[in-house]
């Protein structure tokens, strides 16, 4: 029971506060900002899905290029 | 000297051990066909104690014991995710987070408290594997290629909930990832509870409904649910779902969208749940079309082997097949967690002993031994049971036994199939089956309401001879383990047109009405001599009698029942439902033979729904 007053405690004086910032902000991966970037992988990239529209060897040789 | 490795997943869903001998799976199975509780999420010890049975050795002969994920940055995860939940999270924070730094955070040292207490030796102390990586690592490296591009998709692991990899003969090599909280699967798991079915239990019921319905919601979830780009990745809209305050998946703002609330379940089944689970099923496809061919640039493969609890969606792995995106691909028959066991512990062995190479690299030559890993009961056990029960039986030899199978399909007769190895994963592939004819019109009705006690609308899947799955399908790929689903071929349709409303399923669309959906679809099976044996046998003695290559299959269970493990389980399955005939090994069994089923418990009440 104490651990879960205390939980309560930390929450309402850390938790809430990051959130709150994290919303003014709309920085982090829960806000709108992030849902609208123009790539969501983890580690950045330019590729376009478009290439392997082709058959399977015809995209790999031009992935490849 | 050989080395064994033992894997473990536990303590969220499908509990599950394997064991791993110099990079080839040895045993593995899930908790649950031991204890009896359908998903059991404790400490896998029944499972763990068979595994160690059946490479036949005790716990202090391990080389090593790999937990499948990492719980201290789970813990991270799940604390960065209270930090965006704001006050409607305060109550799931303060009944989770003591729970975890109780003992989830330190997890590992309680599954080696709880290997000490099974008092089989002193095992190696247990490492954490990441969770993706070991979902990946079961793709892999029982998968019969040396180089792959590799695919995982699921709720969430530690943070990772879409992971594309690099396979290349020992090594995984990490390409890219989509974290937490945007997920595909957290996403149909939105769906599954959002139409009235169970969160991590009903997903496949939820794809089951799709062809019944018109993706009429597609266009609105692209809108305003997910954003699906060009390069292959998403994002989740987070103002729709309500799964980061730790209570339920969606609420008001989803019943806003939809115009109406949520089903609850056990009610009935409307057009609307119909037409959501089509369109969240369209978008799903597309979503995992679009990371397939991320993938295919990313790596520059030509093989694609998937895992994940989405790789568990034939639907979409049908598209990615017919879609020809790669030239082959391979799905691990334990896509979802459970699978996770089997891969931490191959990624362990293989770091030791590397990988084995495989003579004939086809789809159908893997290293997962037809997915049959699980416990196996000799004749002799059999027997041992039935006469020590009084129950009524013949022995067969196996060409009498399947003649004698034959002529009860041909007569329009339910068996139960029990022979060998348990299959490890969701499926049943003819080990733990209930078999029938798919030429009766009748079969899929009886199946369904007389025998599993399950939901009218749910389809079944056809085990086929692989040489004679295409006069039947439209079958790209060998599917050895269920996992992709194909069209019925012209040659057999019958009623291209028909009705695909609810209640339709019982309407005569094809030659084999009991396996062809609505949508004129079918989950094959494809099965052959080398990897199936004595069920591959049956199909070739059925082809013989009646020119039909294929049965229909669907797992010896009833509905809320996990799939049957022994004889014992597999008897009173038989004897609590109308199946007619039992095979157990080369027993064979006749209901009406069967003295009366006595003391038996209410049942109906003791297996909770799905």
């Amino acid at each position: 029971m104490a651990l879960k007053v205390l939980c309560g405690i930390i929450y309402i004086l850390i938790f809430i506060p990051v959130w709150l910032a994290r919303k003014l902000t709309r920085l982090g991966r829960f806000e709108s900002r992030f849902h609208n970037q123009d790539s969501t992988w983890d580690v950045p990239t330019d590729a376009s899905t478009e290439v392997v529209d082709k058959p399977v060897n015809e995209a790999v040789t031009n992935t490849n290029k | 000297m050989a080395n064994y490795h033992l894997g473990i997943s536990a303590y969220y869903h499908d509990s599950a051990a394997a064991i791993v001998c110099d990079g080839i799976p040895i045993a593995a199975a899930q908790e649950e066909r031991f204890s009896r509780i359908r998903h059991d999420k404790d400490f896998p010890k029944s499972a763990i104690k068979y595994c160690l049975e059946e490479a036949g050795i005790r716990l202090d002969e391990l080389a090593s014991v790999s937990y499948y994920e990492d719980p201290k940055i789970k813990f991270g995860r799940i604390l960065s995710s209270f930090a965006s939940a704001g006050p409607k999270g305060l109550s799931s924070f303060v009944n989770v987070i003591p729970e975890w730094l109780h003992w989830k955070r330190n997890v590992v040292d309680t599954v080696n408290h709880q290997l000490k207490d099974l008092h089989l030796g002193q095992a190696p102390k247990a490492k954490a594997n990441q969770h993706h990586r070991s979902h990946a690592a079961s793709a892999f490296f029982p998968s019969p290629f040396d180089s792959a591009a590799i695919l995982c998709v699921d709720s969430v692991g530690e943070y990772q909930t879409t992971s594309i990899w690099h396979g290349k003969k020992d090594q995984l090599e990490l390409v890219n990832s989509v974290s937490y909280p945007h997920s595909l699967g957290l996403l149909y798991s939105a769906f599954t509870y959002f139409c009235g079915f169970k969160v991590d239990s009903g997903e496949y019921k939820l794809m089951g409904l799709a062809p019944y319905g018109n993706p009429i919601y597609a266009d609105l979830i692209k809108q305003h649910l997910i954003h699906l780009r060009d390069d292959g990745s998403f994002s989740l809209n987070l103002e729709y779902f309500e799964f980061i305050h730790g209570k339920r998946m969606v609420g008001a703002a989803f019943e806003t969208l939809f115009k109406g609330p949520r089903r609850n379940s056990e009610t009935a089944i409307t057009q609307r749940e119909c037409d959501l689970a089509a369109s969240i099923q369209k978008v799903t496809e597309e979503a995992v079309e679009g990371l397939a061919r991320a993938a295919k640039i990313m790596t520059g493969e030509k093989n694609l082997c998937m895992a994940g609890g989405v790789a568990l969606n034939c639907v979409s792995n049908g598209n990615i097949s017919r879609k020809k995106i790669f030239s082959n691909i391979w799905v691990q028959p334990a896509a979802g967690d459970a699978g996770c066991a089997l891969g931490c512990a191959l990624d362990e062995s293989i770091k030791v002993t590397g990988r084995q190479a495989l003579s004939n690299k086809n789809v159908s030559n893997d290293l997962m031994s037809g997915s049959y890993l699980g416990p196996n009961f000799s004749d002799e056990f059999i027997i041992n049971y039935l006469e020590g029960n009084g129950y009524s039986y013949k022995h067969l030899s196996e060409n009498v036994l399947l003649e004698s199978a034959s002529q009860c399909l041909k007569d329009g007769m339910v068996i139960g199939w029990f022979q060998g190895r348990m299959e490890f994963g969701p499926r049943a592939l003819g080990a733990r089956s209930i078999i029938g004819d798919p030429r009766s019109l009748d079969m899929q009705k009886t199946m369904n309401l007389k025998i599993k006690y399950r939901e009218s609308f749910r389809p079944f899947a056809p085990s086929v001879l692989q040489e004679d799955a295409k006069n039947y399908f439209k079958i790209s790929d060998d599917s050895p383990y269920m996992l992709i689903v194909s069209d019925v071929d012209e040659k057999i349709r019958i009623n291209d047109a028909s009705d695909r409303s609810l209640g339709s399923i019982d309407d005569l669309r094809s030659e084999l009405p009991a396996i062809t959906h609505v949508d004129m679809s079918a989950r094959v099976q494809t099965v052959t001599e080398e990897r199936n044996g004595i069920y591959a046998r049956l199909l070739k003695q059925f082809k013989k009698d009646t020119g039909c290559a294929a049965v229909v299959n669907t797992s010896f269970n009833i509905r809320g029942e996990p799939i049957v493990c022994t004889p014992e389980q597999a008897y009173l399955c038989f004897m609590r439902t109308e199946m007619d005939v039992l095979v157990l090994g080369n027993c064979l069994l006749i209901k009406t033979d069967q003295p009366p089923l006595e003391n038996d418990s209410d049942w109906r009440k003791e297996i909770p729904l799905d």
